[in-house]
């Protein structure tokens, strides 16, 4: 985990938050329905990492989720979406995180397909349980087509991920075509297929050549509705990362497969639950597995991760939700040093003007 | 069916009674075939038969009441199953305005009836008002949208739920996006994406 203390500059929260307002207040004076969601909610998470004692940390959350758009004349639409969370863990010491996601996306009637022109920003000045602090623009440019049994869409889309810490950064590319086949409304057929290349500007390669890769991912699925209260998904997906970088294992050339999971059931406008589970299995091509000792094992590395995560809330008036979250996450894989596990959850409020 | 049955000869009289009673004012045997089967399979007592097919034959008579008091209703009317389902509605406690609603926004598409009459009771069941889930339907149903896609409203709103968005917004957009929307799926980019 890699935890910030508390105290630490945080001036890219700060620039966030600033720029998050100033758009707000300009969308607002034209959206047509600004939302707005303040939460807090506390819980426990316990983690253990690296064959680590399990620590037990208190844990607080403050979140602010802003969401504007508006519809133009021709049938386009606009719209902005912001969100800010603080999360707060209690260890020896006060341990502070952030999370910020910024996006504005339009749609524009193009005949009779669609157009999508996305941009976003998604960051963190204090690091998050995951990563370290970091910035990351991302960009989406795709075209969707009409139909009801038949849907195709092709995107261009990438990121880049600023990490000032840990010499990650990465340029992403991709251009992805995704088929929908919906035969009703009970049962529909999802695949995709996504190729993208990566440049790591900060990265040692192999030789004097630049840190380069190439990702190639298809995925299929099914989705569809029980009932009429009853949402529920299932992705399969699978893909290989062929990188010339040494480094973190992200960076390196890796096959993965992968399953997920979503169900989301709501009998009444009162009462919502959402559970969600995934099971993915990576095996590195050149990277060695170490043994305990931080020797070579002889073995290539191989890690298989799972999560589960669920999610009710309650309203009684649709303003005031009383929310209970829980999570667990568990990675196994041939190297101890990649293995480690989570548990969380959380109780809190949220209310939405 | 009713010889098969383990009622008395006196009870399965009386249910043929019923039977011709109600095709002498109109009802076809059809309609009331399901109720004896279903009190057959659960083998009810015969009072409670009894009662049951009297009371059915009384809804079957409200809802045909109600469909020929609409201009254009007998179109509804022709189809046994769209006559069933009104008199369900009734017997589900849904008022003769509510069905009346929802039959006359259907006569356009009498096809649709049973679709439009199904994801209403939904939409009430999740807690819409008559009014709002009423003009859902009617937007629906001067859509091209097929019947057989109708269910998706309640898979966009289970999804707007998820997003936070109140249902009333969620209904202002739907009714703003339904005129121009060909496809449930178009519908549900236009309200919840962005």
């Amino acid at each position: 985990m890699k935890l910030m203390r508390a105290g630490r500059p945080a001036l890219g929260l700060v620039a966030g938050l600033v720029i998050c307002l100033g758009l707000w207040a300009f969308i607002a004076a034209h959206a047509e329905e600004p939302l707005l969601l303040l939460s807090l909610a506390g819980g426990t998470y316990v983690a253990s990492a690296e064959g680590s004692a399990p620590a037990l940390f208190p844990e607080a959350r403050v979140s602010a989720l802003g969401a504007w758009r508006t519809v133009l004349a021709g049938g386009g639409i606009v719209s902005l979406n912001a969100a800010s969370r603080l999360y707060g863990y209690w260890d020896s010491g006060t341990i502070f995180q952030d999370r910020e996601n910024l996006m504005l996306e339009v749609l524009l009637p193009a005949g009779s397909s669609t157009l999508l022109v996305a941009a976003g920003l998604e960051g963190s000045a204090l690091g998050t349980v995951e990563a370290a602090p970091f910035a990351m623009p991302d960009w989406r440019l795709g075209l969707r087509t009409p139909g009801e049994l038949w849907r195709a869409e092709f995107q261009l889309r990438g990121h880049y991920l600023y990490d000032p810490q840990e010499m990650e950064d990465v340029l992403y590319q991709a251009a992805r075509v995704s088929l929908t086949y919906d035969p009703s409304i009970r049962l529909g057929l999802v695949s995709a297929l996504e190729a993208g290349w990566e440049y790591r500007p900060e990265y040692p390669a192999v030789g004097a050549a630049p840190a380069q890769g190439v990702l190639v991912r298809a995925e299929a699925g099914l989705e569809g509705l029980l009932g009429y209260f009853l949402d529920w998904s299932l992705t399969g997906y699978g893909g290989l990362h062929l990188s010339n970088a040494t480094g973190s294992p992200e960076s390196e050339s890796f096959w993965f497969v992968a399953a997920e999971g979503d169900l989301s059931w709501s009998p009444h406008r009162q009462v919502s639950l959402h559970l969600g589970g995934f099971a993915r299995y990576d095996s590195w091509l050149q990277r060695q597995a170490l043994t305990s000792g931080g020797t070579p094992s002889g073995q290539t590395l191989y890690a298989l991760s799972l999560g589960l995560n669920g999610r009710a809330d309650w309203t009684p008036n649709g303003k005031l939700f009383l929310l209970l979250e829980g999570n667990a996450a568990r990675r196994l894989a041939n190297d101890p040093s990649e293995e480690r596990w989570s548990l969380g959850a959380v109780l809190g409020l949220e209310y939405s003007f | 069916m009713l010889t098969r049955s383990r009622y008395s000869p006196e009870v399965q009289a009386e249910v043929s009674r019923l039977f011709r009673e109600a095709e002498r004012q109109g009802i076809p045997d059809g309609l009331l075939l399901p109720r004896l089967e279903e009190g057959i399979a659960k083998k009810v007592n015969a009072e409670r038969l009894l009662a049951a097919l009297e009371r059915e034959q009384d809804l079957l008579l409200q809802a045909r009441d109600l469909l020929t008091g609409l201009d254009g209703g007998e179109r509804l009317l022709e189809d046994q199953a769209s006559w069933a389902r009104a008199a369900n509605l009734l017997a589900a406690g849904y008022g003769t305005v509510e069905v009346g609603g929802l039959a006359r926004a259907s006569l356009s598409r009498p096809g649709d009836f049973r679709p439009a009459a199904s994801l209403y009771v939904s939409l009430r069941g999740w807690g819409l008002s008559a009014g709002q889930a009423l003009e859902l339907v009617r937007g629906l149903l001067a859509s091209p949208i097929s019947g057989e896609r109708f269910p998706g409203i309640m898979e966009i709103f289970i999804e707007g739920r998820r997003l936070r968005l109140a249902p009333e917004i969620l209904i202002r957009r739907l009714l703003e996006q339904l005129p121009d929307a060909r496809t449930i799926e178009e519908l549900r980019q236009k309200c919840l994406q962005p």
